[in-house]
């Protein structure tokens, strides 16, 4: 299939025909689970029949060609990266399964790009989840659309070749929509600048979506309430069609005798995020924005693996991109002692409520990725909305695989509960970092955290940080209760430390991705590097 | 207050003001939408104004609100265009817009100027206008811009393919048409003609038209509402003919119709309807065959087709009447009927109308298409295709065909059974889509004609089978009957073009040491191949040394090479090319080439057939040269005999020619000394005895080795058993005497025989002499050795039995071997050939030999075929 052929403007936007495009976009949604597996099936015979006549197929497949999905997983060996690299880092073409038209590139948060490349069947299924992930971010109800040719959407995404870039530029192909920046202007700019820009520009044209990362969103939310404090005017401002925003928007939020919040301005009909911290965000940037944020499930090398349905709850599994498997939890950790252990997997329709799995997916379409460990452990949190009526199971991110940080084999934290009790104890803070550390050889989670304030203890910080932990977390409590130890460690660094290293780092020319230091696991380089900046206390 | 003239504007100013509120409840962000909202909204205004000017109390009032229609108006026809080019896609718009909407600010300017309408008068109907200096230009230009809309409406609707943009610009354009008719009727009854301005009434038809194609996605086909609209005026007018005549009639017998009560009235228009049913039937009848003109009888045949085919059996005349009526009924591009192929595997074509030749559509049976068709028992379009989210579990190729086919309706042949075929119909000529009729009318096509298909197909598929298994045997008998494998090539390529299309083939062998493949055969009928083994030997350049052990089939070339020895074939315009391994006890002895220039032209029947085939062709080769290989051993192995033998005879002559003088000499020397005891007596004697045995040696020898090139020959006679027992019994009594053994001779008489033996009484007497002095050899002194003849069954069998010790069945195994000597007889002066010798003369008179042991001793018996005496005849 040519990408001509699959982008082409769809035509339901225009002719305003609801139901059709709901059905279209968002008719997985509609699916009962054995439906589900037969779509599955099917395109993963399709995928081992492209895989089988190509080079790295074949080396993935170990020569063998399975005849169905159950002699797929029993045969093929699980993958990572590192087995693809040779073919991917050079870019060939001519060993994947099928030829691609774009490489999609990771943020390279462990250190190194992945690359991934997308066939144009690939790409024409990015762009119209993404388009699935609009029309859901402003639905009500089932079969409400509010996505139609014209809408004005604001872009708050890195470029292409980041997966994100691709997405919205290969999405505005299918519907006219006005980028907010315009793609072509936006491309050179560095991310902040783009952000700047795209908010400006809506306030003279409006905005009807975003699509960005959550704490974008959030942090745009707080700076309007001290907009309305330290009001600069500018050319933008003084625009007519903005002031014509502003106007009602400050009289609306003096009568409501609180600051200025977007709300005030745009009435957006939806927000896409995606990222591990929307839920950490969720009720602020409903608060800021007046809509929940849309949690999407997203990564390079599989594109969209789910997203929530319009009640914005948990997550439904995306059929058409790839072929997913379940590690069960107990065997996942069996898996991380033992390396060479080849943990079983289940499928969609054997997962159980309440279990958290490590997800292992291969790409349909002519993708490369087979059977290929993303490192992601997510939970399935019910096995269909009663709510909604969706039939699928419902998922939750729950963490990195190698994000997991184990006190004392107990206690397994990971970036959400940690993030969330951070965000819980109600002290603004900039950044955090957090690690296992040994102090006199016991384990302890050495949290590394930049407040607002720098007039408080981090003794208290980390007490306030145990108790939202121990009613965050089961295990944790139950750790604290039985073994009577203190887990945890907090470092207060002094304010600015994290913007210093951001811009030690844009300095050396780092990349956007490595601007900041990790939340989990940052190697020691790299706390070495954040302590450097300050001076350190606590 | 005049109803009928003041109450239409009042429903044009609400309505127009409801839709707008509908069209922007829809799709509140949608610039069309908006656009098109400010349309009805200046609609709804214009009507305002109007029922304001009409309501009127002075005609100074009324000119007020005249003056507001001629404002109203600008924006009514500068939105409609706008909203038309955005509808229609219209590229760089811009300045276009900026002049259309700098020509409304113009007359909208001008409107209350007194310029574009000067004053009021009364006019039959109510208020009419006197027209201002600049009413002619104020026209011309803003019914200009809704004309130029028309004009852009019908320029998208010829280039649209799409069927609902095409019915959504036929609604407003046939809108905007009756707009422009309202301003014509208005203008005419301003220059007080006695005609009605209806431009109140076209506006809200125009309203409401146009509101329809924006706000409903499915519209109703456009001709079939003005077919059906045409017959009901045609009806209705009739109908009011006659109920006009009827009155008339009646009132000729006094009797008043109109003044009839209402209940009368209703009764009377009741049973005018329902005497006009068959007239509306009738009316719809033609209208619909002026509308269909081409496709009316087919559209008729269509109905009764499944009744018509039933009796037929024929697969191909079935089906080919199906999708030639259907193309014709349907005004369709393309028509493919799909059918299970012999493994229930595949859907395949078995006819089609207008499909590219290029195309080879197949559907697996386990695709979703197959799939939801048997499940839902619906039909399938290919806009469900495209939105329903159980179509994205489609396969890239199956994507590509069902591109490639442009398909726009797939409808299910269904049985009681399940589905058993596949209709499938591309667009319409007309860009249409398929009318609720024509669905309707497919759906009862499909129901009747399923069972007829499918009953068919399974005759077809029989019939296949058999003419298969008669091919197969065929082959299988020239295969056994025939060694030249040239012929049998030529056999099996005329027998295959039969069964397949062959425009090419060729057959590569290796060697028996698997050397390089090398072309055995080829033939061509195709004028694009100058030479078939010119094109063999080529692809052979790109085939690996040896033969391929699997098939390799690709059924399009044109879509797919993976190979040069593809590309090869593609050049020389082969579309289909199969490549079969030739087998035989497992080896692969080479391959078998077919090629065609129709695509996908091998089913997997066809390729099942042409394995066996392949594998019929492959055990003639192997035969072959199974027996070419045997020939060459055989002919060396009598090469070396013949010159073993030739060496033989030279040497027994050699020997012969003294050993006679020897022999002689040696008798004579014996006779001289006959009377002489001395020693000289005794070696006179040994040197006679001993060169009679070297003479009888050397005689042996060679006649073993004439037995042995088979150049002795018998000549047979009618022979006398008992003469041949007196010759032997007298020839053999000397060695009797001399080991004082009796000779019991047990041979009947002649009378006593029915018949006599055909045979050549020399060997016959050579075989007994040999029998029987190996008998008197091997039986003791003093003993008695048996001569018998009798009949068994047809034979005459011959037995001499000794006194020697039992021959174990070991031994009567190798006895008739040659150079095997008895352990007895070792040293005895034989060379073990004389049973050898006797066996094959025994054979050669058509008779066996054998031996039989028991205590008493044994029995060499052989047989000879008796022949009966019946009076000359034999």
């Amino acid at each position: 299939m040519k990408l001509d052929s699959l982008l082409k403007k769809d035509g339901l936007f225009s002719a305003g025909d609801a139901e059709k495009i709901w059905l279209k976009y968002c008719g997985f949604l509609d699916l009962p689970l054995d439906e589900f597996m037969v779509i599955q099936k099917a395109l993963l015979m399709d995928q081992i029949e492209m895989a089988s006549n190509s080079e790295l197929g074949r080396k993935m497949m170990q020569g063998r060609k399975p005849a169905s999905m159950e002699e797929f997983c029993r045969t093929v060996p699980f993958t990572t990266y590192s087995d693809y690299e040779p073919y991917l880092s050079q870019k060939r073409d001519d060993a994947m399964p099928a030829k691609p038209v774009i490489w999609a590139h990771t943020s390279g948060r462990t250190g190194v790009f992945k690359w991934a490349p997308y066939t144009a069947a690939r790409v024409g299924r990015l762009a119209d989840d993404t388009l699935a992930a609009f029309i859901l971010s402003a639905a009500n109800r089932k079969g409400e659309v509010h996505l139609w040719d014209g809408v004005k959407v604001v872009l708050n995404l890195p470029p292409a070749p980041y997966i994100t870039g691709i997405m919205a530029g290969f999405s505005a192909q299918r519907i006219s929509y006005r980028a907010i920046p315009p793609l072509e202007e936006a491309a050179d700019m560095e991310f902040q600048e783009r952000i700047k820009f795209g908010f400006k520009m809506a306030l003279q044209t409006g905005a009807d979506f975003a699509a960005s990362i959550a704490v974008v969103l959030a942090k745009v939310g707080e700076s309007f309430g001290q907009l309305g404090r330290t009001a600069k005017f500018s050319w933008t401002t003084l625009h007519p069609m903005a002031m014509l925003r502003l106007l009602p928007a400050v009289i609306k939020s003096k009568l409501a005798r609180r600051p200025m919040l977007p709300r005030d301005i745009w009435h957006v009909k939806g927000l896409v995020c995606g990222g591990t911290d929307t839920s950490i965000y969720r009720d602020q940037i409903a608060h800021y924005w007046g809509v929940e944020p849309l949690d999407v499930y997203v990564a390079t090398e599989t594109g969209y693996i789910a997203m929530q349905g319009w009640d914005k709850k948990g997550m439904s599994f995306v059929p058409y991109s790839n072929f997913y498997e379940f590690i069960p939890e107990e065997e996942w950790l069996k898996s991380r002692v033992d390396k060479k252990y080849q943990p079983t997997t289940v499928l969609m329709d054997k997962v159980e409520e309440g279990k958290v799995y490590e997800i292992v997916i291969t790409n349909f379409h002519g993708g490369p990725f087979l059977r290929y460990r993303i490192g992601d452990l997510i939970k399935i949190v019910s096995l269909k909305d009663e709510k909604t009526g969706v039939r699928l199971p419902q998922m939750m991110f729950q963490s990195r695989a190698d994000d997991v940080i184990d006190i004392a084999g107990f206690a397994r934290l990971d970036e959400k509960s940690i993030w969330r009790s951070i965000q819980n104890i109600n002290l603004p803070y900039e950044d955090w970092s957090a690690r296992k550390e040994y102090v006199q050889e016991k384990p302890v989670l050495h949290i590394y955290l930049e407040l607002v304030r720098d007039d408080i203890d981090s003794r208290e910080v980390e007490r306030l940080i145990d108790e939202q932990l121990i009613a965050l977390d089961k295990n944790y409590s139950d750790l604290r209760k039985m073994t009577q130890v203190e887990p945890i460690v907090v470092t207060l660094l002094q304010p600015g430390t994290f913007q210093q290293y951001q811009k030690g780092k844009q300095a050396a020319g780092f990349d956007l991705a490595h601007l900041k230091p990790p939340h989990m696991n940052a190697p020691d380089t790299i706390i070495q590097d954040l302590l450097s900046r300050q001076g350190a206390s606590g | 207050m005049n109803v009928y003239y003041q109450v239409p504007p009042l429903i044009g100013f609400g309505l127009s003001f409801l839709l707008a509120v509908l069209v922007i409840r829809q799709h509140p962000y949608s610039f069309l939408h908006r656009i098109f909202a400010i349309f009805l909204t200046s609609m709804g205004l214009w009507a305002l104004t109007v029922f304001g000017m009409r309501t009127s109390d002075t005609l100074d009032n009324a000119l007020w609100w005249e003056k507001g229609i001629f404002v109203a108006y600008p924006v009514i026809s500068v939105s409609f265009y706008h909203f038309v080019l955005v509808l229609t896609g219209f590229k760089n718009r811009g300045r276009i817009l900026a002049v259309a909407y700098s020509l409304m600010v113009i007359f909208i300017g001008l409107a209350p100027t007194g310029l574009v309408v000067s004053d009021m008068k009364m006019m039959w109907y109510g208020y009419g206008f006197i027209a201002g200096p600049m009413l002619l230009s104020y026209i011309i230009v803003l019914y200009g811009i809704v004309i130029l809309a028309i004009f852009q409406l019908v320029k998208a609707y010829r280039v649209s393919t799409s069927s609902v943009e095409k019915n959504r610009y036929a609604y407003v354009g046939v809108g905007a048409i009756l707009c422009v008719l309202g301003l014509i009727s208005d203008v005419v009854a301003e220059r007080g003609d006695h005609v009605y301005p209806l431009g109140i009434v076209r506006n809200i038809l125009f309203t409401m038209l146009t509101t329809y194609a924006m706000i409903k996605y499915h519209l109703l086909d456009f001709y079939m509402v003005i077919r059906r609209g045409t017959t009901y005026v045609i009806v209705s007018a009739l109908g009011v003919g006659v109920l006009i005549g009827v009155v008339s009639l009646v009132y000729l017998f006094g009797i008043d119709a109109w003044s009839l009560d209402t209940g009368m009235k209703v009764a009377f228009i009741i049973v005018l309807a329902v005497l006009l049913q068959p007239l509306l039937k009738w009316t719809q009848g033609k209208v619909d065959k002026w509308f269909y003109r081409g496709r009316y009888d087919y559209l008729r045949v269509l109905e009764s087709l499944g009744e018509e085919t039933k009796t037929i059996t024929d697969l191909g005349v079935i089906t080919a009447s199906l999708v030639n009526t259907v193309a014709a009924a349907m005004q369709c591009q393309s028509v493919l009927v799909l059918l299970p192929d012999a493994e229930d595997k595949w859907f395949v074509p078995v006819a089609n109308r207008g499909v590219p030749e290029r195309l080879s559509p197949r559907i697996r049976q386990d695709s979703v298409v197959v799939w939801w068709l048997g499940q839902r028992e619906d039909f399938l379009s290919r806009e469900q295709i495209s939105v329903m989210p159980y179509f994205k579990a489609l396969t890239a190729a199956e994507k590509e065909m069902l591109a490639q086919l442009e398909a726009e309706l797939f409808v299910p042949l269904l049985t009681r059974e399940g589905l058993k075929g596949i209709l499938v119909l591309g667009r319409k000529l007309s860009e249409q889509d398929y009318s609720p009729e024509e669905t309707r009318m497919l759906r009862v096509v499909a129901r009747q004609m399923a069972t007829t298909l499918d009953n068919a197909r399974l005759y077809d598929l029989q019939m296949r089978r058999y003419r298969e298994q008669a091919l197969l045997a065929k082959l299988s008998t020239a295969v056994s009957a025939e060694l030249d494998l040239k012929k049998i090539y030529n056999l099996f390529i005329r027998e295959l073009k039969e069964a397949v299309p062959i425009d090419f083939a060729s057959t590569n062998l290796m060697d028996e040491k698997g050397g390089p493949l090398v072309t055995a055969f080829a033939i061509t009928v195709s004028p694009n191949i100058r030479s078939a083994h010119e094109l063999a030997r080529k692809s052979l350049e790109h085939i690996p040394g040896r033969a391929e052990p699997e098939l390799h089939y690709n059924a399009n070339l044109e879509w797919e090479r993976k190979s040069p020895v593809e590309d090869r074939f593609y050049e020389v315009g082969m579309r289909s090319l199969l490549r079969l391994p030739l087998r035989s006890k497992g080896s692969v002895l080479g391959n078998f080439i077919l090629a065609t220039k129709t695509p996908d032209a091998y089913n997997a029947e066809d390729i099942k057939l042409l394995q066996q085939i392949a594998i019929q062709l492959a055990i003639a080769i192997d035969k072959s040269r199974l027996y070419e290989a045997e020939r060459e051993a055989r002919l060396e192995l009598e090469r070396q005999d013949r010159d073993r033998t030739d060496l033989v005879n030279a040497l027994v002559h050699e020997i012969k020619t003294p050993l006679t003088a020897m022999v002689a000499s040696a008798e004579l020397l014996r006779e001289e000394l006959a009377s002489d005891d001395s020693a000289l007596g005794d070696l006179s004697r040994n040197l006679e005895v001993s060169t009679h045995n070297l003479d009888r040696r050397i005689s042996e020898l060679m006649d073993f080795a004439k037995v042995q090139s088979m150049e002795t020959l018998v000549q047979v006679q009618p022979v006398s058993v008992h003469d041949v027992a007196q010759r032997v019994t007298a020839q053999i009594s000397e060695l009797l005497q001399s080991r004082q053994q009796t000779l019991k001779l047990e041979v009947p008489e002649l009378p006593e025989l029915p018949g006599y033996i055909k045979a050549d009484p020399d060997r016959i007497n050579q075989v007994l002499l040999n029998l029987l002095t190996n008998a008197s050899k091997f039986s003791g002194l003093n003993q008695t050795i048996c001569l018998r003849s009798y009949m068994l069954n047809s034979d005459m069998i011959f037995e001499v039995h000794d006194s020697a010790p039992p021959i174990d069945a070991q031994e009567r195994e190798l006895i008739f071997k040659p150079y095997y000597r008895r352990s007895k007889g070792k040293g005895s002066g034989g060379l073990g050939l004389g049973l050898f010798i006797s066996k094959k003369l025994v054979q050669l008179h058509g008779g066996k030999i054998w031996i039989e042991s028991d205590g008493s001793g044994n029995s060499f018996k052989f047989s000879l075929p008796l022949v009966y005496d019946t009076g000359g005849k034999t």
